[in-house]
């Protein structure tokens, strides 16, 4: 199980958290022309990296805030947290 | 309006711990962001004190006090038992009107939402360790602290009058569930 650092809460264990997927997906602009493929990539495609990974989870049984989490997902090591507005 | 309906009609005592329905307090939820000037000095005036800041910390006055339950978020509850009658109060009117009728912030009405577990005694931890990841015993944890962590599966709002005395939130719902799972992990103690 592990332990993550919320940076609303300080350290919490698992449980309380829920995964929300990658955190460097970015949505296509609003009302700018684009192609099938880029939503498609946008829609479905994920990278599946093994090593350094950068995340969103949610504090969904404590303050009910997003943030970000920077995760090994082969050691389950976690680097680092921070706010959505913050730098990983 | 509803009128009060309690889910449990017992209180029990077991090992220096025990536990009782709290009847109804009235709890009113509110939403606002700190960073508003306008928001933190129109609630700053109509409660009477200031909001916490900081995680997991309250703030109390002689007929109300305040939670910590997210950045933007808190719980203001009255510390004196209210008649069974009503649900309708006048501090949620007021706020209502200065802010939520002026977009400064959000406010709901909770009371029949959750209801409070009174838990007294000096075993409290010690049963509520049995089903719930937050370690009590942290620095961070000690008196007049509030906490939302889970309890067997329940989502749960931990309140830490003093070391003895502990009013447990939990969603109506599931009242009679964790109700019953106390009971059964006190008798281990």
């Amino acid at each position: 199980m592990l332990e993550i650092k919320c940076p609303y809460c300080g350290k919490r264990s698992q449980n309380e958290f829920s995964y929300g997927g990658d955190a460097k997906i970015k949505r296509p602009e609003l009302g700018k022309e684009i192609s099938d493929k880029e939503w498609d990539n946008f829609v479905y495609y994920r990278d599946n990296p093994k090593g350094k990974h950068s995340e969103l989870w949610h504090h969904i049984s404590g303050c009910r805030q997003w943030f970000k989490v920077s995760r090994d997902t082969a050691s389950h090591e976690i680097f680092k947290t921070a706010k959505l507005d913050e730098d990983l | 309006m509803l009128d009060f309906f309690t889910p449990v009609n017992e209180s029990q005592s077991y090992n220096n711990f025990s536990m009782k329905e709290k009847t109804p307090v009235a709890k009113i939820n509110l939403r606002g962001n700190l960073e508003n000037k306008e928001f933190v000095s129109k609630v700053g005036k109509i409660i009477g004190m200031i909001l916490p800041n900081k995680a997991c910390n309250t703030s109390s006055k002689e007929k109300i006090t305040s939670l910590w339950l997210g950045p933007n978020e808190w719980l203001l509850v009255s510390n004196n038992e209210i008649p069974k009658e009503t649900n309708i109060y006048e501090l949620e009117q007021v706020l209502f009107d200065n802010i939520s009728k002026n977009n400064l912030g959000a406010i709901t009405n909770v009371t029949d939402h959750f209801t409070i577990f009174k838990l007294s005694g000096s075993n409290i931890f010690e049963v509520l360790s049995k089903g719930c990841p937050f370690d009590f015993s942290s620095d961070d944890f000690g008196d007049n602290k509030v906490v939302q962590t889970i309890l067997n599966h329940v989502d749960v709002t931990i309140h830490r009058r003093s070391e003895n005395d502990v009013d447990l939130y939990v969603r109506r719902s599931f009242a009679g569930y964790l109700w019953d799972w106390l009971k059964d992990s006190a008798k281990l103690i």
